[in-house]
């Protein structure tokens, strides 16, 4: 690294302040990460099951409903326009899905649950056309085409991604009132430097840019740190035996990109609290 | 034929204080009030006073350590009072200045104390080398060159600030007691630097107690007493 000459006149003072920078911004780094990665990953869950649940189209006939009549609704589906597929859900596996909401005295094989045909939709299908054909066609089905529970998850999860984002701006104002406090300190530490600079002319952008960039140094550090901790973090998370996780190009970039937002958050926070603070010395003090 | 002498105009000023007042503290006296003073570009005058006469506080005003709370100064044709802080710095690059309690950096060399006014001009070039080790000659401190300043005695600090004053060649210098803190042999060979440096166009300005000085150098003597400039 080289040192000017005006950093080695001005060296800010490497006070238990000053080094607990670094700590705090890998924290913080780790975290914003960490926000940023999962945000993005529960964003690419979402559309995954989204398009899976988007495609489909549940049927629910009564219970009563006999194998024979059930014969040649199976063999019509499939006509209409916009079906790619159909597939009747074996009661197994509904007991299976209900078994877990209901209490442990009642068996679920002995409840009457209706008979489920799963209708998968073909991806260009004008789904309004083909709920109406099937309503049309099975006037004693009772259709779930899943649109008010995605709408649900949906909002959800823009309300967790609204808190990672509230999160991550909570932990840039941290940062910054970090470095607000280091520089001030620095400053104070070096009053008598300051002023003999300013007298022989150093200009305040001149001392500013100094002052900013010895802050970013441990900064910076802390920053790579935490993204590196943090990919480490979502690595482990998602070879993790059984894990549902497995986080795509965007998710990677968003962990590793979004730190970024620290050292910059800190040089600017860095050069307009250098520049009022010198404000202050001078003659005009 | 012998040749009509033509006579010299009068040399622009290298500051202009008008109605000048200073006071630190609304309820204080004032430290420094009505003073008007005008000096010459090249010219050397000798600043003098009782202790509380206003002398520091002047050598501030005239150094832009401190602004003017009253009236105007200008400095090289520019108003201090209304130029820009940038403007300001770019006028101290001009000003050389020794102040009695040296302002040294003690963590720096002292060649890098000397280098100092250079270097926030721009890189140090072989001619600014040149000069520094000249200056470091010339002061008896090349022995001492790699030195920390934190370990100079009074009188090696006193040279140090003395060769920073000058190394940039400014344009306006101002010295409070360069030779306070030095023997006589070397009171005189800054006094011959500083009458080297006037004649060469540098503007001086030198504030001192010492009578000896007051009297053996020729030069306009500015009076101070309480805040007021008599001569």
């Amino acid at each position: 690294m080289i040192v000017t000459p005006l950093a080695q006149a001005l060296n800010l003072p490497r006070t238990r302040l000053f080094r607990a920078l670094g700590v705090v911004t890998a924290l913080l780094a780790l975290t914003v990460a960490l926000l940023a990665g999962g945000a993005l990953l529960l964003q690419q869950l979402y559309s995954g099951w989204q398009l899976q649940r988007h495609n489909s189209v549940l049927l629910y006939l009564p219970p009563e409903t006999t194998a024979a009549a059930l014969t040649p609704l199976t063999t019509t589906l499939p006509t209409l326009a916009g079906v790619a597929g159909t597939r009747a859900i074996p009661a197994a596996e509904l007991y299976a899905a209900l078994e877990p909401m209901l209490p442990a005295q009642i068996n679920p094989s002995t409840l009457p649950l209706p008979v489920v045909i799963e209708v998968t939709l073909s991806p260009l299908a004008d789904r309004p056309k083909v709920l109406a054909a099937l309503a049309q066609t099975f006037p004693l089905a009772e259709l779930d085409d899943q649109q008010t529970m995605l709408g649900r998850v949906a909002e959800s999860v823009r309300l967790l991604q609204a808190v990672a984002l509230g999160l991550a701006l909570l932990l840039g104002a941290i940062l910054a009132t970090f470095m607000v406090l280091v520089i001030r300190a620095g400053l104070l530490a070096q009053e008598g430097v300051v002023r003999l600079l300013l007298q022989l002319g150093a200009t305040d952008k001149a001392l500013a840019l100094t002052i900013t960039q010895q802050t970013l140094q441990p900064v910076a550090l802390g920053t790579a740190v935490g993204t590196v901790a943090a990919m480490a973090v979502m690595l482990t998370a998602s070879l993790w035996p059984g894990s549902p996780l497995s986080p795509n190009l965007a998710s990677w970039l968003g962990l590793v990109l979004m730190p970024l937002v620290l050292p910059c958050v800190a040089a600017g926070t860095g050069w307009v609290t250098s520049l009022r603070l010198l404000h202050h010395h001078d003659g005009d003090g | 034929m012998s040749a009509v002498p033509v006579p010299s105009a009068p040399r622009p000023p290298m500051l202009t204080l008008a109605e000048v007042g200073f006071r630190y503290g609304h309820k204080q006296p004032w430290a420094l009030h009505h003073v008007n003073l005008t000096i010459p570009q090249g010219s050397f005058h000798l600043l003098t006073g009782p202790s509380g006469a206003g002398k520091t506080t002047l050598f501030n005003l005239l150094t832009l350590a401190q602004m003017p709370q009253a009236g105007s100064l200008t400095l090289m044709g520019t108003d201090v009072g209304t130029a820009s802080r940038a403007a300001r710095a770019a006028l101290r690059r001009n000003i050389g200045v020794v102040w009695q309690d040296f302002r040294l950096l003690p963590h720096l060399t002292v060649r890098e104390n000397i280098a100092l006014p250079l270097q926030l001009q721009g890189p140090l070039t072989a001619t600014h080398r040149e000069a520094i080790d000249q200056l470091l000659d010339w002061v008896g401190l090349h022995p001492l060159a790699n030195r920390p300043a934190s370990s100079l005695s009074g009188g090696e600090q006193q040279r140090t600030a003395i060769a920073r004053a000058v190394v940039h060649r400014p344009t306006l210098l101002i010295a409070d007691e360069p030779t306070g803190n030095v023997d006589d042999g070397m009171a005189r060979k800054i006094l011959h630097l500083f009458t080297e440096l006037h004649k060469q166009g540098t503007t001086i300005v030198l504030a001192t107690h010492d009578t000896a000085l007051l009297q053996s150098k020729q030069a306009p003597v500015l009076h101070l007493k309480e805040g007021r400039l008599l001569s």
